[in-house]
């Protein structure tokens, strides 16, 4: 039924949009075009509530050429970089570096943030500067310090291809390429990178068991420490909690007493935002080394040491969870023992999903 | 090729126009006292001489039930609502297909009730997120009021109340009454319900709740005790209607 309506509804609406252009193309290189449905699995312990735009359904088409497209060094100012240069499939769309790198060896003043599970993310970048993966993408592409480069010259490259062309006519019915297509394309590839076959999601549908290690860690990870009760957590939940392992919400971890980087109040302009920062999902953590916003930490253990025993209490707007949470009594820090923390990282290297890192759905088209 | 066109836009329209029935708004606004919340740095006394900042003010409402005059009910189904001070959208809940006629009174649940909790599937997930949810013990967290205080000895305030299992049993059902006018409901229409919640009123009522002992509900040694305290004082009036917009 759905992929009825589907096909009707690109038969019915692709010529209404060709009257305009009529005049200047040729009428039979632009008839209408059938464009398949992408089936995109959820996994069942995931929330039923991916976000995919009415305007811009998933197609087999359009998701093969936004797979392209995210490879695509034309779409950088010298040629030299694609989104796939900061954002590696191997290391879960990452970089691996403290701060990106772009054009010119351009400095970035942030980490590259890993891709995943995005078709569920309300708002996107670090400090929620985009809303929709639509708009996400002209963000990087024109940003100075990343691919810089105006969407405009990227759409002019594209079209003297022999290459593009006739992909877009396929994805969206026209050989003219239109920087709203590039957008759209690169969204609906991005909207398949799924990762919902870790360890940890195999323990779920009970193909494995955790180790004991882990499984201690995991309950470290959901509980909140109360001495009194004798209850040890480490409280990570309540920021990266769930099946997509995020609030996906703004934070102020206790990194800095004063910032340099105002993160999500300089989107919102509140002086309540001054110093968050989107929680980012902990799946595939194991891989997208270093860590936060600014890549300051190099391993998962100077985060465990960070959250355990160096939270800046005075940090404006610091996150109430960080002030209460402590295996002490009457502590001020959070104080895990080095085994908890052993425990705690065991636990979120089942979050890691090589299925995902090696999908050739998700690979580098041009490469062998 | 334009009639093609005009008949797409028609033909989706003719399903089951519910032409019997009318909708209801039911807008939450938060205050502290007679001020508006502000999340963030703004303080505010409570009347006990302690005073507060709040960070995060969230709780879900559930089993919306509508009373006419009569004493017949309309109870609406499958409403449940996470309304979140940070969400302006999430503070405005809407019925639809809402029998017409005046009603007197609405209550609700505030939180999540038992059968939904142990039935649904995946577990947790009218907040997927989890900021409401806890996986241990596969609660929902029904009330969170976050934020800090000088009077605490952690700085934190962190009240998150939950449970349905006696002995700490926190479900609260909430019953407004429309003093002095009905809710008007007609076919077509959508009358809004102004519904204020004093977060105040969540730590005096009954159990007036001093900071230097009581901050959070998650640490401490009495924690459970202190949950039901405060789910007493919210039960007993944080929520009245403010007015009632017929349209």
């Amino acid at each position: 039924m759905a992929l009825n309506l589907t096909r009707l509804r690109a038969l019915l609406l692709l010529p209404a949009g060709m009257l305009l252009l009529s005049c200047c193309t040729d009428p039979l290189e632009e008839e209408p075009v059938v464009t398949t449905p992408y089936q995109l699995t959820i996994p069942s312990n995931f929330p039923q509530n991916a976000r995919i735009p009415a305007d811009n359904p998933l197609t087999e088409e359009g998701v093969a050429l936004g797979r392209m497209l995210f490879y695509e060094p034309r779409l950088s100012r010298d040629n030299t970089l694609s989104c796939g240069s900061c954002h590696q499939q191997s290391k879960a769309f990452t970089d691996g570096r403290a701060l990106a790198i772009g054009v010119n060896g351009a400095r970035h003043t942030r980490s590259s943030m890993s891709l995943v599970n995005l078709a569920w993310e309300p708002v996107l970048n670090w400090d929620g500067a985009a809303t929709t993966l639509e708009t996400q993408a002209r963000l990087p592409l024109e940003n100075p310090v990343e691919m810089h480069q105006l969407l405009g010259e990227g759409v002019r490259k594209l079209q003297q291809t022999d290459l593009y062309p006739p992909l877009f006519r396929k994805a969206f019915g026209s050989t003219t390429i239109t920087e709203q297509n590039v957008l759209k394309a690169l969204a609906q590839f991005q909207r398949t990178l799924i990762s919902s076959n870790s360890r940890y999601d195999r323990s779920l549908r009970r193909e494995l068991r955790l180790t004991v290690d882990e499984q201690r860690g995991e309950a470290l990870y959901n509980n909140h420490p109360n001495p009194d009760l004798s209850i040890a957590g480490a409280d990570c939940m309540h920021c990266h909690g769930g099946p997509l392992f995020t609030s996906q919400s703004f934070h102020n971890n206790g990194l800095d007493a004063t910032f340099t980087d105002p993160g999500r109040k300089g989107v919102t302009g509140l002086a309540v935002d001054n110093g968050k920062f989107r929680a980012p999902t902990l799946r595939n953590i194991e891989l997208t080394a270093p860590y936060m916003h600014d890549g300051r930490f190099a391993t998962l253990e100077d985060v465990l040491d960070h959250y355990s025993d160096h939270v800046k209490r005075s940090s404006p707007n610091i996150d109430p969870l960080l002030l209460d949470a402590s295996n002490t009594l009457n502590g001020t820090q959070l104080d895990l023992t080095q085994t908890q923390k052993n425990q705690i990282i065991a636990f979120l290297r089942t979050l890691t999903d090589t299925t995902f890192t090696r999908d050739k759905r998700f690979s580098d088209p041009f490469k062998p | 090729m334009a009639v093609l066109a005009a008949c797409s836009l028609t033909s989706c329209e003719d399903d089951d126009p519910k032409t019997e029935t009318g909708a209801v708004s039911i807008r939450m606004d938060h205050v502290v006292g007679t001020a508006p919340l502000v999340l963030g740095s703004t303080r505010y006394a409570v009347g006990s001489g302690d005073s507060l900042t709040v960070s995060a003010f969230s709780y879900f409402v559930s089993n919306i039930r509508l009373r006419r005059q009569d004493g017949t009910e309309y109870a609406a189904p499958s409403s449940y609502f996470l309304v979140k001070e940070s969400d302006a959208a999430s503070k405005t809940l809407v019925l639809k297909d809402v029998p017409p006629g005046d009603y007197a009174s609405m209550s609700f649940l505030l939180g999540v009730d038992s059968t939904r909790t142990v039935t649904e599937a995946p577990a947790g997930s009218l907040d997927p997120t989890s900021t409401m949810y806890w996986p241990m013990t596969r609660e929902y967290i029904f009330l969170k009021l976050e934020g800090t205080s000088r009077q605490s000895p952690s700085s934190a305030l962190l009240f998150h109340i939950a449970g349905y299992r006696k002995p700490v049993n926190t479900l609260r059902t909430i019953t407004l009454p429309f003093t002095g006018s009905s809710l008007p409901v007609r076919q077509g229409k959508t009358p809004q319900v102004h519904v204020k919640a004093d977060i105040l009123k969540a730590l005096t009522g009954p159990n007036p709740i001093r900071f230097a002992t009581v901050y959070s509900t998650m640490s401490g040694s009495n924690t459970n005790q202190n949950m039901l305290k405060i789910a007493d004082n919210y039960a007993a009036g944080m929520f009245r209607v403010d007015h009632i917009m017929a349209n």
